[in-house]
Parts: structure tokens; C-alpha cells; sequence
């Protein structure tokens, strides 16, 4: 077969079938089976063809149904997010035990690390770890006129409008002193009973990401990567091996007797994949 | 290492008071373009959809309608760009979410300068302008006129099972082009 003067590499009779079904699937306009792949080289061949099935004529143009069943997706989206009843209760730095509570308490109490954040560390601590890189943008950008390192350790991590409120634990299982390491899709932190309440840090250490150990003999949260270590209340020990910035801290609150932390909410239902099967988190939106 | 690189505008211009005006006028516009966009690099209706919606749903949550224009526009495809090259790596990669990553880093990694990507169309066109001739036959016959692999087969003068070896080949070549040019 005189189709190609170039070495064509070690292809197979499989690659060819492969492509050629996800073309003919493409053709349909339909969704291909996932094609396997190990590679960017190997996906380019892939890749091509969608662009090349997209200057087909009639190609690309979205449908009519599409564009207005997205746009009305759109549209609660932004009335959600604007709606005061749903999403704007301010929260407080201390915990608000007379604030009405926008959202109700949802499925089991998290202790420790949830199962879905068993399954999805890899994820949890590379979602942690930019969570952790953008607090040091925002600390920087909050420092600009003193030293980056020290400016307004309370800026919290999750800026008012930006989060939900979680409930990540039962308050009276949480002794005065405890520590309680807790996750969320994309944090991973701890929350303390101090003699004046509860409070929250981010569990990320402010170095390269990793997450933190609490260490109970030391009371100091430790990372596992490069011995980085924190004072409880997040700021870089003495005995850390290098200063750090201080763990941000999140902001909680208590009511119904739970205790409620202010997190990065969960992506949007469009990749079933990240969201099914789970419903333990509870959102402001309301529906 | 992020570095904010610009100020906050403390008077930002009017369009922040009109939120919803704003974003229903970035979606109409921006539509048909990303659309396009993504469609370009799923290339079937199926997938473009969920990743045209999945762009603009989370480019909402993170857009600060104080930017200009242009800005909240190439906001948008820059997530779409995150949102493609995160589904494409799903295929053979660990699952880095770089999406995530991006949205949580928020606004700071908003690049300026981002342009959107050459229309397809030119993209389609210059690639295979560079290609040998028999891989340009095949990729038109098998694309832009839909031939299928019987009728092309006829019009090269090619068995079946050498056009699907020749489409593979023309498209892994086609990729290279395409690489190399960008």
C-alpha cells in the first residue's frame, strides 16, 4: 500500500478502526465513546477531525433549543445569586448564633474525611493546593502597601457571595481545645473550639499545597511535604523550618448545633460525574 | 508565582449596575462564537452543548462585570479554552481539573491579553493547504463534502480499509501542522 512516503510510526489496525468510529459518530453529530487514548500526540489525530467535521457545512451552528433552554439556565443562575433571601446572609468572622439561618442542616454530620473525599484526593489536594496559592495573590494584593507575609491575616478564604455555608460538624462534639479536620469539595481545612468559640483555618499549607497533619501533642499543624509547621492558630511555628504565610482562615458560625463553615461551593451539575451521588452538602440556592 | 498585576478600578465603568443586561447581552453575543469554538474541538452537537454550558456557567460565577468588555469576553474563553483542554485530558490522563483550579484561583489569572482563537474555518483552510495533496483529498471527501468511506474509496480509487488508514494518517498529519503552526 503506496498511501504515504513517510514512516508512518507504529500504528495499528485498532487505531484505525478507533478513529474511524469516532468520525462516523461525529458525522451523526452524536458523542463519542471516550476514545482511549495515552497521550496529547495520540489524541491530535482526534482532535483534527473534530475541527475539520466542524467546517462541514451546517456544522457548528447551535441549535435554537439549546440556545434558549441555556439561557434560561442562565437566568435562574443570576437570580439565584442575587436573590438576598437566598445568598447574600452576611456571614460573620465569630460565630452568629442569633442569625436566622438561610439554609437547613443536610444529611449526616462530617467527621473527619468524607468518603467522597477519600475517593477524590487527588483532586481535594490539587483543588486545595491553587486555593492555597490564590490566598497568597489575595494576601499580596491586601499587603501592597507592608510586608506581603503579615498583611491582614483575617481577609478569610472565601470572600463574602463567594461561598456556601457547609455544616461540618456537631459543635458539642468538639471539645474546648479540639481540633477537627473537615472536607469540602474544594477545602480541605480544620475547625477549633477555642475558649471563645469555634473558628476555621484552611488545612493547606501556604508553602506548595500539601495538606496539613494537626499534631495534638505539639498543637501545631504540620506538613507532611516539607516539615512546614503552624501554630494553631496559623500562624508559622517557631520551630518551622521556614516562615510561611499564615493558614488564611475561613469563617463559621453556629446554629442549630452544628457547625457551619464558609466554603467554595461545589461546580455547577453539568459534569454528572463530580456531583452524583452525593447530597450531604447544602447550598443557599434553594432548589 | 500569581502576581495581581493590575489596580482595582474603584469607578469601574457603568456596566457592573446592569448585571443582568450585561450578562444576557454577553451570552447572545458570545454564543454563537463559542459555540463555534467548541464545537471546532468536539466536533459533534452532543458535546458541544454540555461544554458550552458548562462554560458559561461557571465563567458566570466568576465574572467581575467590572471588567471591560473585551475582558469579560476573553474571560469567557479562556474558561472555555480550560474547559476543552479539561475534557480532552480526561481521555487519557488523571483528571488534573485544571478548570477548578483556574475558577478557584478566580480572577487574578485573567490574562489581558488573551485573543480569541482563529475562526475554524481559517484554521481548517490553512492546514490543509500545507497537507500533501492525497491527504487533503481524503479529509475533504471525508469532511467538508461527508462523503463516506465507500464513496470516497470510489472517488480516490482506494479500498475502504485504505481510506480509514489514510484518514488516520492525514488527520495525525493534519495535528502536526496544526502544532506546529500554533
Amino acid at each position: 500500500m503506496d498511501l504515504d512516503s513517510e514512516t508512518p510510526g507504529a500504528e495499528s489496525v485498532e487505531q484505525y478502526v478507533q478513529l474511524h468510529e469516532h468520525i462516523e459518530r461525529l458525522r451523526a453529530d452524536r458523542r463519542p465513546l471516550p476514545p482511549f487514548l495515552h497521550s496529547d500526540d495520540e489524541a491530535l489525530p482526534y482532535q483534527m477531525a473534530a475541527l475539520l467535521h466542524s467546517a462541514a457545512p451546517d456544522a457548528a451552528t447551535p441549535d435554537p433549543e439549546f440556545v434558549q433552554s441555556l439561557r434560561a439556565r442562565l437566568r435562574a443562575q443570576m437570580a439565584d445569586a442575587a436573590d438576598p433571601r437566598v445568598s447574600t446572609s452576611e456571614p460573620t468572622l465569630a460565630q452568629t448564633p442569633t442569625s436566622v439561618a438561610p439554609v437547613t442542616p443536610i444529611g449526616p454530620v462530617r467527621r473527619g474525611i468524607s468518603r467522597r473525599g477519600l475517593l477524590r484526593t487527588g483532586l481535594a489536594s490539587a483543588a486545595a493546593a491553587s486555593v492555597g496559592v490564590a490566598v497568597g495573590a489575595s494576601l499580596e494584593r491586601a499587603g501592597h502597601s507592608g510586608s506581603p507575609a503579615k498583611a491582614n491575616v483575617a481577609v478569610p478564604l472565601v470572600e463574602n457571595g463567594n461561598g456556601i455555608w457547609v455544616s461540618v460538624a456537631q459543635a458539642d462534639a468538639i471539645p474546648v481545645g479540639g481540633v477537627m479536620r473537615f472536607n469540602t469539595d474544594y477545602i480541605v481545612g480544620f475547625v477549633r473550639h477555642t475558649g471563645a468559640g469555634f473558628s476555621a483555618l484552611s488545612g493547606v499549607c501556604t508553602h506548595m499545597g500539601c495538606i496539613l497533619q494537626w499534631n495534638g501533642g505539639a498543637r501545631t499543624f504540620d506538613c507532611p511535604c516539607h516539615g512546614g509547621r503552624f501554630t494553631e492558630n496559623g500562624d508559622t511555628a517557631t520551630n518551622s523550618p521556614v516562615a510561611y504565610r499564615p493558614l488564611p482562615p475561613l469563617q463559621t458560625k453556629i446554629e442549630r448545633g452544628q457547625v457551619w463553615v464558609y466554603v467554595v461551593p461545589p461546580t455547577a451539575p453539568s459534569q454528572p460525574s463530580a456531583t452524583s451521588g452525593y447530597n450531604d452538602h447544602s447550598t443557599p440556592s434553594g432548589d | 508565582m500569581l502576581r495581581r498585576s493590575r489596580v482595582r478600578q474603584d469607578n469601574p465603568p457603568d456596566l457592573h449596575e446592569h448585571d443582568d443586561d450585561t450578562v444576557e447581552r454577553l451570552y447572545t453575543e458570545s454564543l454563537p462564537a463559542l459555540y463555534r469554538f467548541i464545537y471546532s474541538k468536539v466536533g459533534n452537537r452532543e458535546e458541544a452543548e454540555d461544554l458550552t454550558s458548562q462554560v458559561f456557567v461557571k465563567a458566570l460565577q466568576g465574572l467581575d462585570q467590572e471588567r471591560n468588555w473585551q475582558s469579560m469576553q476573553s474571560w469567557l474563553f479562556q474558561v472555555a479554552r480550560t474547559v476543552v483542554a479539561d475534557h480532552w485530558r480526561s481521555f487519557y490522563r488523571l483528571h488534573a481539573d485544571s478548570l477548578d483550579t483556574m475558577l478557584s484561583l478566580g480572577l487574578e489569572v485573567r490574562a489581558e491579553t488573551v485573543k480569541p482563537a482563529p475562526a475554524p474555518d481559517e484554521r481548517v483552510e490553512s492546514i490543509l493547504e500545507r497537507l500533501p495533496p492525497r491527504y487533503r483529498d481524503v479529509l475533504t471527501y471525508r469532511f467538508l463534502l461527508n462523503y463516506s468511506i465507500k464513496e470516497t474509496a470510489e472517488q480516490m480509487r482506494l479500498s475502504e480499509a485504505n481510506v480509514k488508514v489514510l484518514q488516520f494518517r492525514a488527520l495525525k498529519k493534519a495535528g502536526e501542522l496544526e502544532t506546529s503552526l500554533s
